[in-house]
């Protein structure tokens, strides 16, 4: 019967929906109420009148975080990826015992907790004189990301057929043409991908910002967090940051998701996206 | 002039898997030699080898003049330097490129000039006949295209020695046939040295000049295709090579003589209580008379089965309690449970331990 189970799918689908829509919905309505309004009704009510206001004062608010995120965020994602190419390329060339100890070593260190090395990455970026400044930030993502974008292309480069590669070497090509010529370029997707991934996750890190530096201006969540508890929460305020803050990430994904998506499909097909 | 030698390689993959097992080999100026065995027998392993893929346990490999692996004294020449061209089991080209580019690669490497490039690439592209495809993509050609870029890749830089990983075996059986005759052509008239490795034996019968039987990571023989097939070395190789296969069958001998044969055995085979005797299917023939001219044994056995093999007869039949599959003479009707008399034309004779073979009697 694939009829039903294509409707069960569909409900299904539409269910969790539903569900991950519920907070974003409750951000566009309480972000268009007024400050009254946001505070007498329950929070899933329409408002009685689209007020933008809020909004675009917010917004203006938040112009110079928003720049400064994309500052960090940007260069960081494609750094961190191409880094991480090149260390995955060299480890799975290099083989053997010792690669795989090391990306043992790098599995583990996108596990370790913010709290393990809050002390001395502040302690390092203070010592490099980067601390309270974009640069400080972005070597501190660098510092958390790069590892995992090691291991996602580590996984990504597995999935091209090792024989091609191999007719690389046999073709009399050295590894740094390998990479350039074969490697990169099937890699298209997995970079893509890996990019995406370090763009939303940092655009959402609140606590190496928060770690590395003085004040709410360096990045945007800490911009979206300065507006809960100041003189009496205003509900209406923080329901438009956090919209607004939540909007590049979703455009990112909107636009390049399909890419996103590839990417993960390469895997399950051996490198033929 | 290049030729191969290959002396005492062994490989083992840690823990204990020994891939190849002291294998020594000597593959002639123009020869095409092609390494027959079964699925895990070592022959990727031993290509692998030979382009420098793999480092040598231990054992030596030399190049026409140039040893490129030798486990004594640490010398290893990396696959970049060894001038080899290889066609891998599924082609391996490179998705990302044209077919011109994945041909100009080992060129380009190469720093040859841009119009020289153009003009091999065109040459080797007209000989293999894809000349028409250069714009496209790997993955808008099919099996047998795909095929010929490979080869045109291997071919193009001019290579001392050229590497064919199964190349049959992705092609359906149509272009299969034509595939082998092509590359046999191409071979005789570059004159590349060349080795093939395949599991399937009329892939070796079609192509080899002299074919090296692996097993277990062990050379069992070295011979041309009628060698292996007339002198079969051992049981194994007789087993393996010759279609429908070989009936490998353990007689008891008494004074001299194969009991229930009544075959004489010669020499030191008389002395054995036991044989195992070797009947190819195409080498004996069930009739309703003894067909005396060209026999070395003739005995009475019962019908068991009838099939078609191709488009030739063949039937089960029971020689003393035991099977024998043999030819039956076309035009005949053979009834299940009748008497035929069995006339043998050759039997190779092995020992029941060794399992080599003593002696090939014939008519
Ligand atoms: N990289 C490897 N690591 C471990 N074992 C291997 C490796 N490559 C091949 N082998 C083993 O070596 C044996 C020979 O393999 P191979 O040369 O691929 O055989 P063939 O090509 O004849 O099928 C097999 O048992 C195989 O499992
Ligand atoms: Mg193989």
């Amino acid at each position: 019967m694939p009829r039903l189970s294509t409707v069960t799918a569909s409900i299904i689908i539409a269910l969790f929906g539903l569900v991950w829509f519920m907070p974003v919905y409750a951000l566009i309505v309480g972000s268009l109420k007024s400050l009254k309004e946001v505070m007498g009704t329950p929070v899933l009510s329409p408002p009685e009148s689209i007020d933008t206001s809020t909004l675009a004062k917010v917004f203006w608010e938040l112009r110079g975080p928003l720049l400064n995120t994309s500052i960090i965020v940007i260069p960081t994602a494609f750094v961190s990826a191409l880094i991480g190419s090149l260390a995955a390329y060299a480890i799975y060339r290099r083989g053997g015992k010792i690669s795989d100890a090391i990306m043992l070593l790098i599995a583990i260190s996108t596990y370790i907790p913010y709290h393990v090395i809050l002390v001395p990455l502040v302690q390092f970026t203070k010592t490099l004189g980067l601390y309270d400044t974009l640069p400080g930030v972005m070597f501190g993502f660098l510092i958390y990301y790069t590892p995992m974008a090691a291991l996602l292309m580590y996984i990504f480069i597995t999935a091209i057929p090792r024989d091609v590669i191999e007719a690389a070497l046999v073709d009399g090509a050295g590894e740094w043409r390998i990479l350039r010529r074969v490697v990169l370029p099937l890699l298209g997707p997995g970079i893509t991908s890996t990019i995406i991934f370090i763009l939303i996750m940092t655009w959402n890190n609140f606590f190496i910002p928060l770690i590395l530096t003085r004040g709410y201006e360096k990045h945007i969540t800490l911009k979206i967090f300065s507006y809960v508890g100041q003189s009496g929460t205003l509900y209406n305020q923080m329901f438009a940051a956090a919209l607004i803050g939540s909007i590049p990430p979703l455009i990112v994904f909107i636009f390049l998701g399909r890419y996103f998506i590839k990417g993960l499909l390469v895997l399950g097909t051996g490198a033929k996206g | 002039m290049v030729s191969i030698t290959v002396e005492g390689l062994t490989k083992i993959f840690p823990p204990r898997v020994v891939a190849l097992d002291n294998v020594t080999l000597e593959i002639r100026d123009n020869e095409f030699l092609v390494v027959l065995g079964p699925s895990g027998s070592g022959k990727t392993t031993f290509l692998r080898i030979i382009a420098g893929l793999e480092k040598p346990t231990r054992g030596r490999v030399v190049i026409g003049d140039r040893v490129v692996a030798d486990s004594e004294n640490n010398v290893f020449i990396p696959p970049q330097k060894r001038n080899i061209g290889m066609v891998f089991q599924n082609w391996a080209l490179y998705p990302n490129m044209k077919v011109f580019d994945n041909i100009a690669f080992p060129l380009e490497i190469k720093k040859v000039p841009r119009d020289e490039i153009r003009r091999r690439v065109k040459a080797v592209a007209e000989v293999l006949g894809i000349d028409e495809l250069l714009d496209r993509y790997p993955r808008q050609l099919s099996g047998g295209q795909q095929q010929r870029v490979a080869l045109a890749r291997a071919l193009v830089k001019e290579p001392d020695v050229l590497l064919l990983d199964e190349p049959f075996s992705n092609l359906d059986a149509r272009i299969r046939l034509t595939a082998r005759e092509f590359v046999k052509k191409l071979q005789k008239r570059l004159g590349i040295t060349t080795i093939l490795v395949t599991h399937d034996q009329a892939d070796a019968f079609a192509v080899g000049d002299r074919i090296a039987v692996l097993n277990q990571g062990k050379i069992e023989q070295v011979g041309t295709p009628e060698e292996l097939y007339d002198k079969p070395a051992n049981t194994f190789i007789a087993d393996f090579i010759g279609e429908p296969p070989i009936n490998l069958v353990e007689f008891r001998v008494e004074n001299g003589y194969i009991e229930d044969l009544g075959v004489e055995l010669p020499g030191e085979a008389a002395g054995l209580d036991k044989v195992i005797v070797g009947v190819r299917p195409d080498e004996a023939v069930a009739a309703w008379e003894h067909l005396a001219a060209s026999s070395v044994a003739s005995v009475k056995a019962v019908v068991d089965t009838v099939v078609y093999i191709g488009s030739r007869l063949y039937l089960t039949v029971d020689v003393a309690g035991k099977k024998l599959r043999v030819q039956g003479l076309t035009g005949h009707t053979y009834k299940e449970g009748a008497e035929v008399i069995v006339s043998v034309k050759k039997m190779h004779i092995f020992h029941p331990k060794t399992r080599s073979r003593i002696v090939t009697l014939e008519a």
